[in-house]
């Protein structure tokens, strides 16, 4: 049952993304230009940053980019598939359905993160092939994995923030800034290490960004994670409970507040 | 089956939009709820569905509030919407998409395809983008998939405007044979007893539910 919905996913997505032969075409154009801007970016400025790295700036700021954008997809285009939804008027109907507003907001906001997956695994083969990036199809596929199983955190938050912007109407702008600050604290541009010990301190505490990039660049280059397996795996089970308690609350104070409401949403552009 | 307690709600102050609606429904029961714009006919349907807590009273569905998982796998509210599915897609193609939602073996949904074998106007739209469906087209597949789970209640609003004649009394026959067994409360602009003569009416006018 789960993979045949997973399936109608992919298919809603697919032809809503690609409903004409130009709209492949752009796709393939957008990545090999996104690899292009990476390496000539590279070239111009890996000798002033190649001290803090352990590996080429090429593939520093590629998977920084690639795998930045899986989960924050979360944090800004889920968000915004949820919006449309209640413009279009697909997630009024949803609500009519027997089945919980968690997975109606899953299914509604999911679907374009399995065509992000996908993309990122072509750009990294691409990459691979034509660009000397230094990994392996079966690294590309752990890295995969890994972040599927790290996305946890991010499907929760996700959720979260998808049930506090139906319920108060606004707040977009407000996720732009934290995924700024994601990115930036994440290091997806830059090593951490060039950042004061303040910034530091904060982004290997408070962003789960940073572990994910620096275990998923370990991945890609080794094919094992980095640091010991207790630290990896009590981080990622600390972040999915927490977070799996913090959605939970946050949909049962929500759910409650919009069926005084009955569930009228008022999202303006 | 549907016991509404002393139901009283007001969106303003000072104007009450039921005051203390008392209804006990019987499973199999029809009812036509008609009234003008505005007397709260969709309010009451939300209300009995769960989807909208009243400022008084109580609803209880075989003695449960409706947002229950339990109760609401039971019914099935249609809103007066015609949007709401995926444009892009064929309505076979939603029809799909929404029983895998709802996690509906291929089987039953295949049943309710045979169901519906006499209304033309749905089978012409199976193999239609969604988008380039008529009006009354859309409201039909939307009925379809908001019905696919065997609802027992059926809480309907507005089905009928922009339905032509023809489908009006097909849907009409539908309603008195698949949902026969069903609970049905149908909201309408007008008193529609020529087509669902089964169907007893609600005047809600002032506030107030009359026989």
């Amino acid at each position: 049952m789960l993979a045949r919905l997973i399936l109608s996913m992919i298919k809603l997505d697919y032809k809503n993304s690609y409903y004409h032969l130009f709209t492949i075409v752009s796709e393939i154009i957008a990545i090999l230009g996104t690899l292009l801007i990476y390496w000539f970016t590279s070239k111009a400025f890996s000798a002033s940053v190649d001290a803090h790295l352990n590996q080429s700036y090429f593939s520093y700021i590629l998977v920084g980019d690639l795998f930045l954008s899986l989960p924050l997809y979360f944090v800004s285009t889920f968000v915004r598939k949820i919006k449309l939804s209640v413009h279009d008027g697909s997630f009024q109907l949803m609500l009519s359905l027997p089945v919980s507003i968690l997975k109606i907001l899953f299914v509604l906001g999911t679907g374009g993160l399995i065509r992000d997956i996908i993309r990122t695994i072509i750009t990294l083969s691409i990459a691979m092939i034509l660009f000397d990036f230094p990994s392996s199809p079966l690294n590309i596929l752990k890295a995969i994995l890994f972040e599927i199983i790290f996305i946890i955190p991010f499907v929760n938050l996700g959720i979260l923030f998808s049930l506090i912007i139906l319920y108060i109407g606004r707040g977009e702008s407000f996720l732009g800034y934290l995924n700024t600050l994601g990115s930036f604290l994440a290091g997806s541009f830059f090593p951490i290490a060039v950042l004061p010990p303040i910034l530091q301190n904060l982004s290997n505490s408070i962003s789960p960004l940073t572990f994910e990039l620096e275990q998923v660049r370990h991945i890609l280059l080794t094919g094992t994670y980095s640091g010991s397996f207790s630290i990896f795996f009590t981080t990622i089970i600390l972040w999915s409970i927490g977070t799996t308690l913090v959605t939970a609350a946050g949909h049962k104070v929500l759910l409650n507040k919009m069926r005084h409401s009955g569930f009228n949403f008022l999202i303006t552009y | 089956m549907i016991e509404l307690k002393k139901i009283s709600h007001s969106f303003t102050d000072n104007e009450p939009l039921f005051n203390e609606i008392n209804i006990n429904i019987r499973q199999g029961q029809h009812y036509l709820l008609y009234g003008n714009n505005g007397v709260g006919k969709t309010t009451l349907l939300k209300i009995i569905a769960g989807l909208l807590v009243p400022q008084k009273g109580q609803v209880l569905i075989t003695g449960q509030p409706p947002y229950y998982k339990q109760v609401k796998k039971k019914l099935s509210y249609i809103p007066s919407q015609s949007n709401g599915l995926f444009p892009r897609l064929t309505v076979r193609e939603n029809i799909s998409f929404f029983a895998n939602t709802m996690s509906l073996a291929s089987p039953a949904v295949q049943t309710k395809y045979l169901q519906w074998s006499d209304i033309a106007p749905f089978q012409l739209s199976l193999e239609k983008p969604f988008y380039k469906c008529s009006t009354g087209m859309k409201k039909l597949a939307i009925f379809f998939i908001l019905t696919l789970h065997s609802p027992d209640i059926l809480l309907i609003d507005e089905l009928f405007e922009n339905i032509d004649q023809q489908t009006e009394v097909e849907l009409a026959l539908l309603l008195n044979t698949i949902f026969l067994n069903s609970t049905i409360i149908l909201s309408s602009h007008r008193n529609m007893t020529n087509s669902l003569s089964t169907f007893s009416t609600w005047n809600l006018s002032g506030g107030n539910l009359v026989s």
